[in-house]
């Protein structure tokens, strides 16, 4: 190992055991039980919640498929930015929302949610499901992506499979023991170093490669004006369709997410939901900078064989080696943020609605699962998702992370039975579940067909569409019984 | 039971979506630059700078805003106290 890999490896190690630290710390003094561990104990303000929320939001994605879209296609990875502000005014009403259904009935994940709505046990089974196989994926392509960090941070001193281990010994760590309080407090460890990096990159990277931010805008725009508008350089038919498909669906789809709904059920009341919803579209403004970083290495590393290392590609050429650390950690930390995140998401998931027997609002399982049993059900869960993501990491690196583009358009298809439902009071067990197997079906095949964009709309919203329509037709035809009592 | 009331400013958060989704079809550019930025990346951003302000003004007119209520749930039979 060089010099700069064993500082910047020294850097990386002391900040993994200061993150453990925070993680395990947040969890002192608070009870042990099953709404703390999984919600903690529905007592976040503002600012944690919004912490939380910053977290989930600034992923592992933003560091090297932002910079890397950017720079392999240009204008199409802005729907990154609006997909997610769109999610924040759709939150406004649907976070409240959500919150306030599980409050009352003291809910934990969205099967449990919809097990309760439908009064239906296998509804809540089916989302659960639905849920862990788009999650699944999803995790795996964050520990990939803190490998990716790692291993270019380390100046390929630290090996891609030592840091998939590290990043799931570090997030189990902390989530098993604290629960979702401990994502929220290493979150804002997190946030202080992206907010750090970022804005060092945004003053840095113009200045030191092309001489300045004016100057690398009048050369983007001579020298590759493909690259500023819609679709792009070379991207594959994301043009003008498949934008406004994509933002509509994934905008729809976050707000669903098993980690942001994690995040609303934390939250002390409506308001602190409603007031993310006003705070959190700021955060977006960083996520500029990593696709200006990527598009300066259009001309500083045209020939990047992984366009993923667009951003550290520059930062590992100019800096000295603790600046590259931190930036690197910071990197790390978006992996290991929302990881933490969905694997207690899937926990919860599993715990209640398909181990634990249910929560007891189907009139056919009235048995309400013990909490104790639930939460060492749930950590166990937690630990084996976990465990089967770094799996996959470690030994089928290609096979699950293509499922992981599907993320948003198989989630998507839980939209209607979770949230529309809480408005919808015709909305059937029936309806719910032939909708969502309906539009799951309708995206695989669309997928696998290779029809995906198909005429240049995303696929998830066709089977959303699709969900939506068998949904109506089957609940009008079989109205519900239950609600009307 | 009486009614909740009405909010009307929830309308309003449709504008970021309506305004991102205008993006291609009405800004798909470079010029005219506005500072210097490419006018679709001018657009985009000013959406987002704008968005934030809106979601605002959504809270500021919304009563169950006003008054930390929480939301209103009309599928849900069993309102209060129910813990099943």
């Amino acid at each position: 190992m060089s010099g700069s890999a064993v500082t910047a490896t020294t850097i990386f190690g002391l900040a993994m055991v200061a993150t453990i630290v925070v993680g395990l710390l947040s969890a002192r003094g608070r009870d042990r039980g099953l709404t703390e561990w999984s919600v903690s104990g529905r007592g976040l303000g503002v600012v944690f919640v919004w912490l939380l929320m910053a977290g989930e939001t600034y992923t592992s994605f933003s560091f090297l498929g932002t910079a890397g879209w950017a720079y392999s296609y240009g204008a199409p990875i802005l729907y990154l930015v609006a997909y997610l502000t769109v999610g924040l005014a759709v939150a406004y009403v649907a976070g409240p929302a959500i919150w306030t259904y599980a409050t009352r009935h003291n809910l934990i994940s969205i099967a449990d949610l919809a097990e309760h709505r439908f009064r239906s046990r296998p509804v809540g089974v089916l989302v659960a499901v639905v849920a862990t196989v788009f999650l699944v994926p999803y995790i795996q392509l964050q520990i990939q992506g803190m490998g990716v960090v790692v291993n270019a941070m380390s100046y390929g001193g630290v090996d891609l499979h030592v840091a998939a281990v590290v990043s799931f010994v570090v997030a189990e760590a902390f989530i098993l023991v604290s629960g979702l309080r401990g994502s929220a407090w290493v979150s804002a460890l997190k946030d202080v170093l992206v907010v750090f990096a970022v804005v060092f990159l945004a003053v840095y990277v113009p200045a030191h490669y092309i001489g300045g931010a004016g100057a690398f805008l009048h050369r983007m725009t001579a020298e590759r004006p493909e690259w500023l508008t819609f679709p792009g350089h070379d991207s594959g038919g994301r043009g003008v369709a498949w934008f406004i498909s994509t933002v509509l669906l994934n905008g729809v789809t976050i707000v669903i997410f098993p980690n942001t709904v994690a995040s609303y059920f934390s939250a002390r009341s409506a308001n602190a939901l409603r007031r993310n919803s006003v705070l959190l579209p700021w955060y977006q403004l960083l996520l500029f900078i990593p696709m200006m970083v990527g598009a300066t290495a259009l001309f500083v590393v045209p020939a990047l064989h992984n366009s993923d290392l667009a951003l550290f590609a520059l930062v590992t050429r100019s800096l000295p080696a603790p600046l590259v650390a931190v930036i690197g950690v910071a990197g790390a930390l978006s992996a290991i943020v929302p990881m933490s995140v969905f694997v207690l998401a899937i926990g919860t998931l599993w715990g209640r609605t398909l181990l634990g027997g249910g929560n007891g609002a189907d009139p056919r399982h009235p048995v309400r699962s013990g909490d104790a049993r639930t939460k060492r059900l749930s950590q166990v869960v937690c630990f084996l998702a976990g465990l089967i993501a770094l799996a996959g990491s470690l030994f089928y690196p290609t096979a699950l992370v293509q499922l992981s583009v599907l993320s948003y358009e198989g989630l998507g298809q839980l939209v209607p039975a979770v949230l529309l439902a809480l408005f919808w009071r015709r909305m059937s067990a029936a309806g719910a579940m032939a909708g969502l197997v309906t539009g799951t079906a309708v995206v695989l095949l669309l997928w696998l067909a290779g029809h995906d964009p198909l005429y240049g709309v995303n696929a998830g919203l066709i089977g959303l569409a699709a969900n939506l329509c068998v949904n109506l037709a089957v609940s009008y035809t079989r109205p519900v019984t239950v609600l009307a009592s | 039971m009486s009614q909740p009331p009405r909010r009307p400013a929830l309308w309003l958060l449709l504008v970021p979506a309506v305004l991102y989704c205008a993006a291609p079809l009405v800004a798909n550019r470079i010029e005219p630059r506005v500072l210097g930025l490419p006018f679709l990346l001018a657009w985009i951003i000013a959406v987002t700078v704008l968005s934030p302000l809106v979601i605002w003004l959504v809270a500021r007119f919304d009563p169950a805003y006003r008054a930390d209520a929480e939301e209103p749930i009309p599928a849900d039979d069993r309102p209060r106290g129910d813990a099943r």
